[in-house]
């Protein structure tokens, strides 16, 4: 059992803002063993999503962009399979470009 | 026109180093003045487009950097954070890559103009594997008295990540000092910490300052 995958969906819905982005990074942090590939990639994208901020800001399209990766997010999270986590890091990559 | 402004926790003059709850920039004597002038042309941005803070709320103004990076501004905030640490002899002045640098550089740099020795430290963000780089570069030592800046604090996680990097280390940090509060609850956290921490400009200000010239 994953710790905290409520808390983790709950900051998610709530917005990929960068206060939020740290603290899914932390509680990622506590799944790294349990499920290394999801938790990797999960913290690699919220890391690089939060550098966006400078500590500061984003243009709003920006975060409503980054935004809609939230139901790919919660899918690798709800089932962390091959497939969902690949979606997810091609979503990724796309919003990214 | 630069008229009267009130700073919300009190700045130092530069010159008379006196605490006061109302500024007027012009009557201190330029430096403060200056640099907020500076800021405001220079780094000021609004946007035609909300943008979204690192706390999720929504504003129009951006802080960028490009008075920080100038060489009037490198020489305005030294000599004003200069003026606001000299009496607490510390060894250093640092924090978060990279916003910290622009103050502390230029902190270090008027110090050794009055031949006083004040190192800068930087605290990286994240430290990729286990190379040479250090998580604090900079010459610092533990049971060193630090100062802890940052160019623009919004949340004050960057602000308090520093300080957890220091205390770590085994730093006494013993002061926060911000070039530009943009008052969105960084302030009391770090008052949290139970270090001081006093801001050099607010949002608050600079808009007004805005409002001034529109």
């Amino acid at each position: 059992m994953m710790k905290d995958n409520e808390n983790l969906k709950e900051l998610i819905k709530k917005g990929l803002y960068q206060d939020n982005l740290e603290c899914l990074i932390e509680l990622c942090k506590g799944n790294l063993k349990e499920e290394p590939l999801t938790f990797f990639v999960l913290i690699n994208i919220f890391e690089r999503l939060a550098s966006e901020y400078e500590n500061q800001a984003v243009p709003s399209n920006r975060y409503n962009e980054v935004n809609a990766l939230a139901p790919l997010l919660i899918s690798a999270i709800d089932k962390p399979s091959k497939k969902n986590v690949s979606n997810l890091i091609k979503a990724y990559l796309e919003v990214c470009k | 026109m630069l008229g009267t402004i009130t700073g919300s926790y009190g700045l130092d003059s530069p010159q008379a180093g006196a605490k006061c709850d109302r500024i007027n920039y012009e009557e201190k004597g330029g430096l403060c003045a200056e640099l907020l002038r500076l800021l405001y042309e220079l780094s000021f941005r609004e946007s035609g487009t909300p943008i979204t803070l690192a706390s999720g709320r929504k504003s129009n103004y951006y802080i960028c950097k490009d008075a920080q990076l100038s060489s009037k501004g490198m020489g305005l905030v030294g000599d004003i954070v200069y003026e606001k640490i000299k009496e607490l002899n510390v060894h250093a002045v640092g924090g978060l890559e990279t916003g910290a640098v622009f103050i502390a550089f230029p902190t270090a740099m008027v110090a050794r103009t009055k031949g006083k020795e004040l190192n800068v430290f930087v605290v990286r963000k994240e430290l990729k594997g286990h190379g040479i780089p250090k998580k604090i570069e900079g010459k610092v030592e533990k049971g060193d008295k630090v100062v802890v800046v940052d160019d623009v604090m919004t949340s004050g996680e960057s602000v308090l990540k520093a300080i957890n990097a220091a205390k770590e280390f085994g730093l006494d940090v013993v002061k926060v000092i911000v070039l530009v509060d943009r008052q969105e609850g960084g302030k009391e956290v770090i008052e949290e910490t139970g270090i001081p921490i006093e801001a050099i400009f607010t949002m608050e200000e600079i808009l007004q300052l805005h409002d001034e010239r529109q």
